[in-house]
């Protein structure tokens, strides 16, 4: 899918646009121009509907991107890119709030979901008529819409070549990450902003083509509540929001006879508990769960330059039955470089030997490890997350760090910086340095851990006792009201979630479709 | 008694708010005594030389800082602002010393900034790791840090970049 430039954001609405309360009405409005709230716009428009799309956040355009993280962090994530989920330890999380959502400052992976997830999710929680071949034809046509494509040779850079080069000499499965990239040139700037708008980012997208097939873009509109009466949702409400500061002004009203929820883990089910609808098992917001990440720094004396190539270009399912995913890492050296060890010249001499690095990392499909998502009090709209790690998936944990430590063994690295409390700091990366790994009390606290995959906040499934959606996507206890998002999987995808939210949104669009039909 | 006191009451005022240098140059957003204490933080954590050769100073983080705070609303710099308080003032308790962190000698900010980083204690390693974020943001957010350190955007994403920025001076 091609777009111009110019014709971008045209039909967008946005904050300087609106001069008074909006009264509006359609046949669906779905919340969040995120991955899986852009396919579900983009679906329900193309099937001729009249549908509104909201993102709280503004249009990001290449004019804005900067290259500085923090300014990034601060323009483009909810919170200003510094929210946390509370609980030991503490879990930073970034949530997109720009037109695209997180789709753009994500790393593009897009990955199906294994048959033995779907397996899971039916022997766990009764899922019984979604798997991986059902959700084949729908991973397709959203993999063909974006232009999903594995990374490209000639973008890999040496930190991806250096991790294939260890799982090859290991004899484990590697492969170039897909991902919604088109004509990679190997910036590395997914997270500030893709520079030659090679990622395809929905903003660019979906919502661009939306619009022509009369899709209607409110960017800076924050919903607050869905509408309902006797069972049934009516439309949203919400309010105007300054592109900074989220400060409400104008009100906004919008008649729908489906509301789909796109909003993400988090601000969906905020979103619900606000709107005071029928939760009587209270099952909205709980069953968070994540993918915890740990990262490993490996050293090594040619120049790998981890600045240059894809950001995540290349990944492992060696372990994924086992509970976790290798994968290659990059994002802005301000934000990695604060887990580097020593102070003052010592860890100048880190900054100036990032030169050598590469970072690969971990996720960790935690089976036993849980969080809860609440509004907080009052009208803000923010959620209050907790998430807990589970002492029964720390050995999990370790075993994925040992791991990495030997993969970067076999490709070659010379010293290891594992960023892990009551070890070295700098590991030689000797034969059997994994086993250092195996032998430790790893606790929780030990390691920073990041989790950016969020899910099952508003998870499926056939009982409404202990699930929100039925396997339409549907709320059980608000008919006409779907939602999209993450928040629906009932357990872990064993990848990153994006593509399976937007194949399960592609799903879902079909029965919201049915639904519509006169 | 009434005397003696005012005299403490002073004395405490005076350790918590008092004698903050006036700052070489006008902070939109910082307040003096947080200029003081990113300064002295800056020093200890980023010295001149070495490896890299600009120093917290020469880098800008300060600067930095005082642009990252305009950046986030309220609730986040208020948070912020708690965050170098309790860098600031937590010496009565960890070194333990009268003196605030900015006012101690270099050695012993540094012996008091690397007991947060290595503690026992997970939030106060987490508090450690929030102001060195912001910091490092500020150190490598500096353009001849990022040259030092080798950094560059790959030339075919050069040539194809949407908006072609000039280089700073």
């Amino acid at each position: 899918m091609t777009v111009n430039e110019n014709d971008l954001y045209q039909g967008v609405k946005e904050f300087h646009d609106y001069t008074g309360d909006l009264h509006l009405e359609c046949d669906a409005v779905v919340v969040g121009s995120g991955p899986t709230g852009a396919v579900a716009a983009y679906n329900l428009a193309e099937a001729g509907f009249d549908v509104i799309l909201l993102e709280a956040g503004p249009i990001r355009r290449p004019s804005d991107f900067v290259l500085d993280a923090g300014q990034t962090l601060a323009e483009t994530a909810w919170e200003g890119g510094v929210r946390a989920m509370r609980g030991n330890p503490m879990s930073p999380t970034i949530q997109g709030r720009v037109l695209g959502g997180s789709s753009l400052i994500n790393w593009a992976m897009c990955i199906r979901t294994p048959q033995f997830c779907f397996d899971d999710w039916r022997d766990s929680w009764g899922v019984q008529s979604i798997n991986r071949s059902m959700l084949d034809p729908h991973y397709d046509h959203v993999e063909k819409l974006l232009g999903i494509r594995p990374t490209e040779e000639h973008a890999l850079g040496k930190k991806n070549i250096l991790f294939k080069k260890g799982c090859d000499k290991l004899g484990w499965h590697s492969e170039p990450t897909p991902r919604n990239v088109v004509g990679c040139d190997g910036a590395a700037e997914c997270f500030t902003g893709c520079p030659t708008r090679a990622k395809k980012s929905t903003d660019i997208t979906l919502v661009a083509e939306g619009i022509k097939k009369g899709l209607r873009v409110y960017s800076s509109i924050m919903a607050t509540r869905v509408t309902h009466a006797g069972g049934r949702v009516t439309g949203l409400e919400g309010y105007v929001a300054h592109p900074k500061t989220n400060k409400a002004s104008y009100s906004v009203h919008i008649k729908a006879r489906v509301v789909a929820l796109g909003a993400g883990c988090l601000h969906t089910p905020v979103l619900l508990q606000k709107s005071n609808v029928d939760d009587p098992f209270k099952t909205i917001g709980k069953n968070l769960q994540c993918h915890p990440g740990a990262a490993v720094l490996g050293l090594f004396e040619e120049e790998v330059n981890p600045w240059e190539g894809a950001t995540q270009g290349y990944h492992s399912f060696q372990f994924l039955e086992q509970g976790f995913k290798l994968e290659v890492l990059w994002a802005p050296p301000a934000v990695l470089a604060v887990r580097l060890p020593d102070f003052g010249h010592a860890f100048k001499s880190h900054l100036a030997g990032f030169k050598h690095g590469a970072i690969w990392d971990a996720i960790f499909s935690m089976k036993h490890s849980f969080g809860q998502v609440k509004a907080r009090r009052g009208k803000s709209m923010m959620p209050d997350a907790t998430y807990r790690t589970d002492p029964r998936d720390m050995p999990l944990m370790r075993e994925g760090i040992a791991v990495l430590m030997d993969l970067f063994v076999a490709a070659g690295a010379h010293t290891l910086l594992p960023g892990i409390h009551r070890l070295p700091s700098e590991i030689p990366a000797k034969e059997g340095v994994g086993d250092m790994i195996r032998a430790f009390d790893l606790r929780a606290t030990d390691i920073v851990l990041a989790s950016t995959h969020l899910f099952s906040s508003t998870r499926m499934g056939p009982d409404p006792g202990n699930s929100v959606v039925d396997e339409t996507g549907e709320m059980h206890h608000l008919k006409g009201c779907y939602i999209v998002d993450t928040g629906v999987m009932p357990r872990s995808p064993a990848v990153n979630p994006m593509l399976t939210g937007m194949a399960l949104a592609d799903l879902f669009s079909g029965f919201m479709i049915e639904k519509l039909k006169p | 008694m009434h005397l003696l006191l005012l005299i403490a009451v002073a004395a405490v005022a005076w350790r918590f708010l008092g004698g903050y240098p006036q700052p070489s140059r006008s902070y939109t957003n910082l307040f003096r005594s947080e200029v003081a204490i990113l300064n002295a933080a800056g020093e200890v954590l980023f010295p001149a030389g070495g490896a890299l050769s600009p120093g917290h100073d020469e880098a800008g983080i300060t600067e930095y800082t005082d642009n990252y705070f305009g950046w986030h609303g309220l609730r986040n710099r208020t948070l912020m602002r708690l965050l170098l308080i309790l860098f600031e003032h937590a010496t009565i308790l960890f070194v333990p010393s009268w003196q605030r962190m900015s006012q101690l000698a270099p050695e012993k900010r540094l012996a008091y900034l690397r007991g947060w980083a290595e503690s026992d204690l997970y939030m106060r390693r987490m508090a450690f790791e929030s102001l060195r974020a912001i910091m490092c943001m500020g150190y490598i957010g500096n353009q001849q840090v990022i040259k030092e350190m080798g950094i560059y955007r790959p030339e075919a994403a050069e040539k194809n970049a949407i908006i072609q920025r000039q280089p700073e001076a």
